[in-house]
Formats: C-alpha cells, sequence, structure tokens
C-alpha cells in the first residue's frame, strides 16, 4: 500500500510540475545586453553653483560613433558618443530655466533640475542640483569618483584608460577561473556606495540563467569586489557607482555618479 | 519531503479531529438509502426509534390534516424568531414520507436539497414532543422549489419585504427550498433563526389565519395548491425547515456557474458595470476580495459560504459607496445539524466545520490553504531553476462564535483573515532582485465582526461593529516599484427594520467608517492599463504618509407589497458624506426605486433604477500620491430583468444600463493629479439557464455580455474601461450515472482585458531603471482566456459520513493553449515576452464530508 501512495504522490506531483514552469531562456533574453542601452549618465559635479561649470558623460552598451543629443533647461548640445557636454550654470536661472523656476530658486535656495540625453533610439536623464553658495557649502561631497580599478593579482586598470589587452608573453598570467575585479571609490563618508556591475561578452556560450550573472548589483563602503569564470575570450565590464549626497540643510538627497568601462581580451593569450 | 509529511499529518490530524468531534449523527442514506441504513443501526435504536416514529407519525398525520384544514397560510404568518430549534435525530420514516413528494413533484431539486427533509421532521418531533398542535408545512413547504440559479436572481435588496424572511435562512435560498409563497422576499443580514418556539407561538396564531390571497403551488401530490400571502401585521417568517440548508457542492458550483469570469471559473462576475465600482460584502461589511487571484480557489470555503445578492445593477438603497455591481456573502449562521467538510488534493486544502454546542451556541471554522505552494517549495527546494519561481500562495481562515439569548436576542463575533500572494519569478535573490522581469502583490485583510441582533414586536435591530485592516503591495518592474497601502478602520453599522402594517416595511440602516491609512511608495507607478496601472510619475516618490478619515452613510427604504398585483416596489434613498474629502462633505443623496412582479407563476419580472455614488478611493486623495479634495464618481443605473422556473429549465435574463459622470481619471502630464473629468457608460446583459434531469445530470450555462467605454476628459478618446471583458461564458456538466460516481465538466471562455503598447522607456540614472511610457489604449487586448475542466468522483458512502476519492484535470488541453496572464518586459522594455500560468493540472484528493 505503501508503494503505491508513493508512485501516486510521484506521479501527480510530476504532472503538476511538469506544467509550471516557464521559458526561462526566454524572460531571462529580456535583459541580455543584446542591444544598445544606456547604462549610466554622470557628471562632474552633482552640486553646483551659479556660474560653475559642469561636464557630463554618458555611458552606453554597444554604441559606438553615434551623435548623443544633450539637453539642459534651454540649451541644447549634439556631441559624439566619447566626448562630453560642457556647460556654464548661468547667474541668472532665467536664463537658463525660465522665471517660474528661478523665482523657485531664489525662494527655496536650491533647484533640481534634469540633464536629458538621447542617443540611437535611446533616451534617458539624470538629475543635478543647483544651490546657492549657502546651501551647496553644506554638502561635504558633491560629487563620487572611482579612484581605481584592479584586476586581482594582475595589475592596476588605471583611470583613464579604458582599453586593457592581454598580451601573448606578458610576464602576468590571468586565472580565466578567478578573476576579480577590485574598485575602489574612496571618499570621507562612510556611506554606502552602490555598484552596479556589467560583465558583457557576446561570444559567450554561457547558459541564459548564468549569463544573469554578468548583471550584478553590490553594495559597499568605498569598495567592491566581483569575481566570475570567463568562458569567452573578449568581455567588456562595465562598472556604474552613485551615492547619495546629503545636506542638514536640505530635506531631500540627490545622487552623485561615476562610471567606468574597460575590456578584456584573452584572443592574444596563451 | 519531511515538509509535505508533516503537512500530511497536520491534514489527517484535522481530519480525525472534526470526524470524532461531530456530536450528533450524519445521515446520507437521506438520500436515498434509508432501508440500507436502518438495517445497520442496533436493535436498541430501532426499538426506540420505531417508537417514536409510531408516536411521531401519529401526530404528525394530525398535525398535516390539521394544517390541511387551516391551509397553507398558517406558518406565514407566524412571527420570526431568532433562536435556532433545538437538534434532534430525525427519524427515517418521516423522511421518506416527505422527501418522496418533494423529488416527484420538483425534480430539478438536487440531492442535497432533499437532505434538508430529516430536519423539518426535527421540528415535527419538537412540536409533537411538546404536545402543542404544531402546524408546520414541510409538505407544502417543499412543493415549490427554486433553484438556486433563479432564487439568487431574486433580487434580495430590491424585494420589498412585505412578509420578511426570517433570520437566518441564507443557506436555503442556495439550496432553493422555500415556502409556498412565491414572492418570499429574502432579506439581507437576517441572521436569527425559527426556534421550537417560535413554531409554538406560529400554531396558535395559524388557528386565527386569513385564508386569501393564495397564489399557487404545489402540493404533495404534484397539483397546484394555493399559496398565503400573509395579512396579518405580524410578519411571517420562512417556516423553520427551510433554514436547514445542506452543504450542496451543486448549490455552491452555481455560484460559480453563475459567474463566468475568471481564468478557473471560480472568479466572481465583475457585475458588467465599471469594475473599479464592484464591491462584494461578507456579513455586510465591505471586502477588498474573496477569491485568489488566478481563481484556484475562493478564501473561505464553499459549504458554510451563502450568497445572498449578486446584482450587476439597479440595486436597492441599502448598498452605499457602490457604483458598480454588487455581491454579498454571509456565513453567520449553523445548520441544525453538524457539518465537517474536508478536502484534500495537491493544489488545495479546505476545511470547514459548523456545528453547534447546545440549543443555544454555535460556531463555524474553515481553514483554506494552497496545497500547490506548499508541495512547490518541498518538492523542488533543492532545484534551483525552480527557486526561480514563487507560485501563487493563498490562505484563509474564519471563525464564528453565536449564542442566542432568546428567540428575540442573539450575539455573533466573528473573525476573518486573508492573504493572497504571488511572485513570478524570484525576486529574492540578490542577483536578480532589480531585474524588472518579476511581478509581485499581497493583499491581506483581517476582520473581527460583531453582530448583536434583536427584535421586540414589529421591530427589528442590528448593531453590527467591525475592527478591520487591509494590507495592499505591489511589485511590479522593478524593485523600485514597489507602492504599498495600508488602513486600519472601524465600522460602525446598524440596522433597523419596523413593520408598519401588512404592506409596509421600513428599513434604515447608518454606518460610520473611520479609520487611518498609510500609503508608501518609491515607485514608478506603471500605467498599463493591463496591470492595473494608469499613472506615470515623473520624479519617484518616496514618501510615506499616514492620515485619519471619517465616512459615514445611511439608508431608509419602504418595502411596500401590492398583494392583488403579487407586486413589490421599494423606493428609498441613501445618503453619504465624506469626511475625508471634506470640500465635499454636504454629501449626496441617491434615490433608487426598485420592482418585482410574479405576473405568471413562478416567473418573475424585476427592474430597478437610481442614482450611485462612489466616493473618491482614499489613496487617490492623498497628496503627493493623488490629489486631495476629490469629488465622488456617480452612475445612473437601470436593470431590468426575467426569471423564473419552467419544470426542468431554470432561466434568468438581465439587460443593464449605467451612465457614469465624475469618473476620476489621471492627469497624463501631472502624475500626481487626480481630476474629476472622466465620463463613461456601460452596458450588457448577462443569460443564464440550468436544466436539471433529476439525479442523473445538471447543465448549467451562462453567458455576460458587456461593453463599459471611458472618456478621461474632454477631447480624449473613448477607451475601453480597465478589466472590461466583453464575453464571457462558462457552462458546466455535472453526470451522476450511478450514485457513487459523479462526473463534472466545466468549460469557461473569457475575453481578454484591454491592454497597452509600451511607446518608449527613459533611463533614469538615479535610480538605475527604465520607465516605460505606454501609449494611449487602443482596444488592444490581452489573449481570451479559456479552458476546460475535468473531474471524476467516486462516492463512498459510509455509516456517518461520505468519502469522496477524485481526480481533478484543469486545463485538459492546456498543452496544446496555454492562456497568457499579461506581458513582461526586459529591464529596458525593449523586448517583452507572454507569461502564461499553469497550462495543465492534475491532481488527486480525497473529501470528508459529514
Amino acid at each position: 500500500m505503501k508503494r503505491y501512495t508513493t508512485a501516486i504522490l510521484f506521479f501527480c506531483i510530476a504532472i503538476l510540475f511538469s506544467s509550471c514552469s516557464y521559458d526561462e531562456n526566454e524572460l531571462h533574453s529580456l535583459n541580455d545586453l543584446s542591444g544598445n542601452r544606456i547604462l549610466s549618465v554622470k557628471s562632474d559635479k552633482t552640486v553646483v553653483t551659479p556660474g560653475e561649470t559642469i561636464v557630463f558623460d554618458v555611458l552606453a552598451a554597444n554604441v559606438a560613433g553615434s551623435d548623443v543629443l544633450w539637453r539642459l533647461g534651454n540649451r541644447t548640445a549634439i556631441v559624439k558618443y566619447g566626448e562630453s557636454f560642457t556647460i556654464t550654470v548661468p547667474e541668472d536661472m532665467t536664463e537658463l530655466l525660465g522665471s517660474d523656476a528661478a523665482s523657485l530658486f531664489l525662494s527655496k535656495g536650491y533647484l533640481d533640475i534634469d540633464v536629458n540625453v538621447e542617443l540611437e533610439s535611446q533616451s534617458g536623464f539624470k538629475k543635478i542640483r543647483i544651490a546657492n553658495k549657502t546651501i551647496a557649502d553644506s554638502y561635504n561631497i558633491k560629487t563620487l569618483s572611482i579612484n581605481s580599478i584592479q584586476l586581482a593579482a594582475w595589475k592596476d586598470i588605471s583611470g583613464g584608460t579604458p582599453i586593457y589587452q592581454v598580451d601573448k608573453g606578458t610576464e602576468i598570467t590571468l586565472d580565466k577561473e578567478n578573476i576579480n575585479i577590485e574598485v575602489n571609490a574612496g571618499t570621507d563618508s562612510d556611506d554606502n556606495v552602490d555598484f552596479h556591475w556589467y560583465v558583457y561578452s557576446p561570444s559567450s556560450e554561457t547558459s541564459y540563467t548564468d549569463s544573469l550573472f554578468f548583471n550584478i548589483y553590490e553594495s559597499g563602503i568605498n569598495t567592491d569586489t566581483v569575481a566570475f569564470t570567463a568562458d569567452a575570450e573578449y568581455y567588456t565590464v562595465y562598472l556604474k557607482a552613485s551615492r547619495e549626497l546629503t545636506s542638514d540643510m536640505v530635506d531631500s538627497s540627490i545622487k552623485a555618479e561615476d562610471f567606468y568601462f574597460f575590456y578584456i581580451d584573452f584572443s592574444n593569450a596563451e | 519531503m519531511r515538509k509535505i509529511t508533516f503537512l500530511l499529518f497536520i491534514i489527517i490530524l484535522f481530519s480525525t479531529f472534526s470526524l470524532f468531534s461531530a456530536p450528533t449523527k450524519f445521515e446520507p442514506e437521506e438520500i436515498g438509502s434509508v432501508e440500507k441504513k436502518k438495517s445497520e443501526k442496533n436493535e436498541e435504536q430501532k426499538k426506540e426509534e420505531q417508537k417514536e416514529e409510531k408516536k411521531e407519525n401519529k401526530k404528525e398525520k394530525k398535525t398535516v390534516e390539521k394544517k390541511k384544514a387551516t391551509e397553507k397560510s398558517s406558518v406565514k404568518n407566524a412571527e420570526p424568531a431568532l433562536v435556532p430549534p433545538v437538534k434532534k435525530a430525525p427519524s427515517p420514516k418521516p423522511v421518506k414520507k416527505i422527501t418522496k413528494p418533494l423529488k416527484k413533484a420538483v425534480p430539478a431539486i438536487d440531492k442535497k436539497a432533499v437532505k434538508m427533509q430529516p430536519q423539518k421532521k426535527d421540528t415535527v418531533k419538537k412540536s409533537v414532543a411538546e404536545k402543542k398542535p404544531v402546524k408546520v408545512e414541510p409538505v407544502k413547504q417543499n412543493k415549490l422549489v427554486i433553484p438556486p440559479s433563479l432564487e439568487k436572481r431574486v433580487p434580495e435588496k430590491t424585494l420589498p419585504a412585505a412578509v420578511p424572511k426570517p433570520e437566518n435562512n441564507d443557506k436555503n435560498v442556495q439550496n432553493a427550498v422555500v415556502p409556498a409563497k412565491p414572492l418570499q422576499p429574502v432579506e439581507k443580514n437576517q441572521n436569527g433563526t425559527n426556534s421550537l418556539d417560535a413554531l409554538k407561538s406560529k400554531v396558535v396564531k395559524e388557528e386565527n389565519v386569513q385564508k386569501e390571497n393564495t397564489p399557487t403551488v404545489q402540493n404533495e401530490e404534484n397539483k397546484p395548491v394555493e399559496t398565503v400571502i400573509p395579512e396579518n401585521t405580524v410578519p411571517a417568517p420562512v417556516i423553520e425547515t427551510e433554514k436547514k440548508a445542506s452543504n450542496s457542492q451543486y448549490k455552491k458550483e452555481e455560484i460559480r456557474a453563475y459567474s463566468p469570469y475568471g481564468p478557473s471559473g471560480s472568479d466572481l462576475s465583475r457585475g458588467g458595470n465599471v469594475v473599479s465600482g464592484d464591491a462584494m460584502y461578507l456579513n455586510g461589511h465591505k471586502v477588498p476580495f474573496l477569491y485568489h487571484y488566478y481563481g484556484f480557489s475562493q478564501l473561505i470555503d464553499n459549504s458554510i459560504l451563502n450568497q445572498n445578492t449578486h446584482k450587476n445593477g439597479g440595486y436597492t438603497s441599502e448598498y452605499t459607496n457602490s457604483i458598480g455591481g454588487v455581491t454579498e456573502f454571509t456565513a453567520t449562521q449553523t445548520d441544525e445539524k453538524n457539518h465537517g467538510h474536508l478536502n484534500i488534493d495537491f493544489i488545495k486544502s479546505e476545511l470547514a466545520i459548523s456545528a453547534r454546542i447546545d440549543d443555544n451556541d454555535s460556531f463555524i471554522v474553515s481553514l483554506t490553504s494552497s496545497s500547490l505552494d506548499h508541495f512547490a517549495v518541498s518538492a523542488f527546494e533543492d532545484e534551483k531553476d525552480f527557486n526561480y519561481t514563487s507560485y501563487p500562495d493563498f490562505s484563509g481562515f474564519y471563525g464564528m462564535f453565536r449564542h442566542d439569548f432568546s428567540k428575540n436576542a442573539y450575539l455573533l463575533v466573528y473573525a476573518a483573515s486573508f492573504a493572497d500572494k504571488l511572485k513570478m519569478l524570484n525576486i529574492e535573490d540578490e542577483e536578480y532582485a532589480r531585474l524588472s522581469d518579476n511581478f509581485g502583490s499581497k493583499s491581506q485583510f483581517s476582520h473581527l465582526g460583531i453582530e448583536w441582533g434583536f427584535k421586540k414586536e414589529k421591530f427589528q435591530f442590528k448593531i453590527m461593529p467591525l475592527f478591520a485592516s487591509e494590507n495592499f503591495a505591489a511589485n511590479v518592474g522593478t524593485e523600485s516599484a514597489k507602492p504599498e497601502y495600508k488602513r486600519n478602520y472601524m465600522e460602525l453599522k446598524n440596522e433597523a427594520k419596523y413593520f408598519l402594517n401588512d404592506m409596509h416595511t421600513i428599513n434604515a440602516g447608518l454606518n460610520i467608517d473611520i479609520g487611518s491609512f498609510e500609503l508608501a511608495s518609491s515607485s514608478y507607478s506603471l500605467p498599463d492599463i493591463s496591470w492595473g496601472f494608469s499613472r506615470k510619475y515623473e520624479e519617484d516618490i518616496e514618501k510615506s504618509k499616514d492620515n485619519g478619515y471619517l465616512r459615514a452613510s445611511l439608508y431608509v427604504t419602504d418595502e411596500i407589497y401590492f398583494k392583488e398585483f403579487n407586486l413589490f416596489l421599494k423606493p428609498g434613498f441613501s445618503y453619504l458624506i465624506d469626511g475625508y474629502n471634506s470640500q465635499y462633505g454636504i454629501g449626496n443623496i441617491n434615490p433608487r426605486i426598485t420592482a418585482l412582479w410574479e405576473f405568471i407563476k413562478d416567473i418573475r419580472l424585476n427592474a430597478g433604477t437610481g442614482l450611485y455614488t462612489k466616493l473618491a478611493p482614499l489613496y487617490q486623495s492623498l497628496e503627493p500620491f493623488g490629489t486631495a479634495n476629490l469629488e465622488p464618481e456617480y452612475a445612473f443605473q437601470t436593470s431590468v430583468g426575467i426569471d423564473g422556473t419552467f419544470n426542468i429549465l431554470t432561466f434568468s435574463a438581465n439587460v443593464f444600463y449605467s451612465k457614469l459622470y465624475n469618473l476620476i481619471s489621471a492627469n497624463e502630464d501631472n502624475p500626481s493629479y487626480y481630476s474629476n473629468l472622466g465620463e463613461g457608460w456601460s452596458t450588457g446583459f448577462e443569460l443564464s439557464a440550468g436544466i436539471s434531469l433529476k439525479d442523473k445530470a445538471k447543465i448549467l450555462a451562462a453567458y455576460q455580455f458587456t461593453r463599459s467605454r471611458v472618456t478621461d476628459h474632454d477631447g480624449a478618446d473613448e477607451r475601453p474601461a480597465y478589466g472590461e471583458v466583453p464575453h464571457a461564458f462558462k457552462t458546466m456538466v455535472e453526470i451522476t450515472p450511478v450514485k457513487e460516481w459523479i462526473l463534472n465538466l466545466d468549460f469557461i471562455y473569457r475575453s481578454g482585458t484591454p491592454t497597452s503598447e509600451i511607446d518608449y522607456a527613459r533611463y533614469n540614472s538615479d535610480s538605475d531603471s527604465y520607465i516605460p511610457y505606454y501609449v494611449s489604449p487602443t482596444g488592444e487586448r490581452l489573449d481570451a482566456v479559456h479552458e476546460l475542466n475535468l473531474k471524476v468522483t467516486r462516492r463512498f458512502f459510509m455509516n456517518k459520513f461520505s468519502i469522496d476519492a477524485y481526480g481533478k484535470f484543469n486545463g485538459v488541453y492546456g498543452f496544446w493553449h496555454k492562456n497568457s496572464l499579461g506581458k513582461i518586459y526586459g529591464v529596458d522594455y525593449s523586448e517583452s515576452a507572454t507569461v502564461t500560468m499553469v497550462p495543465f493540472m492534475a491532481t488527486i484528493g480525497i473529501a470528508f464530508n459529514l
């Protein structure tokens, strides 16, 4: 009797769950970096005062040589992808944002505005805060900067070096089974920095489920480390770091961010 | 596996307890195997019962003769009583006498309804024991059988009660055995019961009953006899036997059959009107839901839940704060006999006990849970792939205790707590926590209700305070989209009824709703109407806010009975005041009138019209999430219908139309701003029919057509209302070739709900997420849902209970046709995929019925 009961239970459960699965490949593939996609918009200062110059950059996947349309208030500019958009915030806010916004700025002492970016049918935006000097000075940190990226047991990837190739015959070998990347965004604050990693390889044979590993959210105080096993020759690593900036004088926070990207190319490695 | 074993152990423990704790006997033989059962009794019991039966038969013969002499009106003119009769085991012989003519006279009645007969014997026996000339009319009472589907069509609220129905006859409404009087109105929230004392007093009064105004019903010989229309100013109750409800599964299935919505067929009809304006009641108080999302089950076991009212429009003034349909359930009354019901399979588990402690005390306990969820977790806890999916999870508890102080006063306390959760894909794993391919939601509510009812002469009163809480949370798209709504509140509700004379009965009620609510969100709401969101946040709102509120309503109606025309009219009005949106605190008066006319025996016309008001939802009225001081929404509703019984056929048809004003709509440019600029209309019809071929087969079919359109503001294009389902159809077939085997087939079809496509998505670098922007709804819909379900049951009749062993197949052709639930999108909304849910489920199960 016990045997029959067990058989019936097994039969029913098997039927039940053989029909309950999703087409996971289809669902997970929705999040692959297969097309172009904006990954981050950053500014060299998140809190600025009138008269200061601010520099914007955008990070996007699978984009090269495209025109980027920038818009801040009534100012627009078209620059090539990879180039920065620079603008000086005028002393008179009316010129940039209109009279209503200027009045609001005068009454509150600060104003949040969006910088908009468009490229290759993608659009995005980021908020910056224009504040008077008193409020701006109340932020001990006005921006966030990734100081260094390092491949463990290898060598530093210095800032401004987005591409790195592993040359044949290099004296430093890379263990593809255990690739560790460490980032440092050290600031004066003990607040958490949020890191978002994309480790993307269009040639990877990794299954969809595992490929989600390449889309990683981490959080740490200033530093973070990500590790993965490489099964492809070519990788692009995108990294975005962000942190909330707070002030004793303003209730709401605003986010500062920075990004890096670089390539890892095993094609010439032994 | 240990979890499964433990779960089974707990369930078996419950079942064992329920089986052995039942203090009274269950006699399935009453369905038709009385002789067989008798042989199983011991000699002493037989002797005792035979003695009693002889006495009782004599008494009963006298009673019946006397009753014939005094006409059927006697019972009708007795006073309603609130105390349930003393329970006593029925004796077989009288059962046979009563049930047989019933079956012959009314082939449409189902087995479960017949089960009620022996309880009538109780009444007879009691009466005899008291040596009173009881004029119980069991035979007459069983002559007219209104099938449940028809009975549900009785516009309970719409019918003026020249003769108020006695308390606690809800189940009888479902079970289709009603007194001979064809237009016996069904009263809302009548929770008393008739008692032996009441019957005694009835008998005394019957001596002076007038013999006139008698519509015809069928007598024992299946011949027409006259029905008594009450003349006395004292309201006549439905006789005691009427409230002896059975646990008829068929009855409950009809509730579903009547409501052809829901992928699995167990969802309620949306009432055909504006979905957001629909209202559902449990024990007189509004509840947010009673059914599981996907329709796997309802949250209260069928055997204790009674559907009192279902109206898609044109209902009476008692129902306030709704511009759509209304559906009301009650679970406040136990049967005279104890009932236990335990059902276990791999999809769901249900346990329900309805029992009497003594003559004055009774209780109900119902537990429902999802077996599917437990098995899913247990069976695949080590399978990584399945960890990514969290199956629907629902659980419900309902408990009620009732004490009858006397025939005129009772007190009941009940607690209801329900939770329904659903997650698609795993959102707890940190790696995937912020992906957009997840959907999760949680709905919970808890009610602690008290009901104190008493009556004095022509006056009845009920005090119904309620303490309640609600909690809704959703996780849609990305992690940041998770609005949450909580509400804690108290309702002070009172209802009164005064029997002015044999023509007029005055009803009045007052409800004060006071509480606080909290709304939190860090959300970009998705405006895709297929998910129920209709707003576009330009700014991320990361706030939580508390607020208090007070709202109140009252109503007054007059039930007018024109006996010469067999016509009921019920004019009345309701008044609502919104203390939260205080700018509109002057209130809203809603005049309404309904009518019911039995122009041919067993065929009735009903109609209703009036003004209806729905106050602005609290969550839309709280800044910055919404707009303060929103006005109410209004509807002018008209409904006309016909229902009846013709031999083995029952049918109903209903046409409705609503003109909608002042609808609340979101501003397309300013997501934090709502306005009352919307207008719309809704129309449609419902058809239902049932055929019952004695005990061999039952066929039910229901179809509903609905067209509901909304214009968000002047100049905007007309669009389908959220949740509009143009075509909904359901048919159910139950075949019983022999009494031990039952075959159930049901098929449902419903049109897909409106949806809208994504126009584009913008990346917000600060929140690291994409915001979708949808095109305006243009009539595009999700795919239609249809499925065929099959259930085969083998029933074993035991001495004191019956056992059902069954196999159930939901979605028989599900492998070839997967019903879609909606779309999900990638993180940047550039790609989408269709979500399908459980195309096929097979399970075996077992049910114990006391």
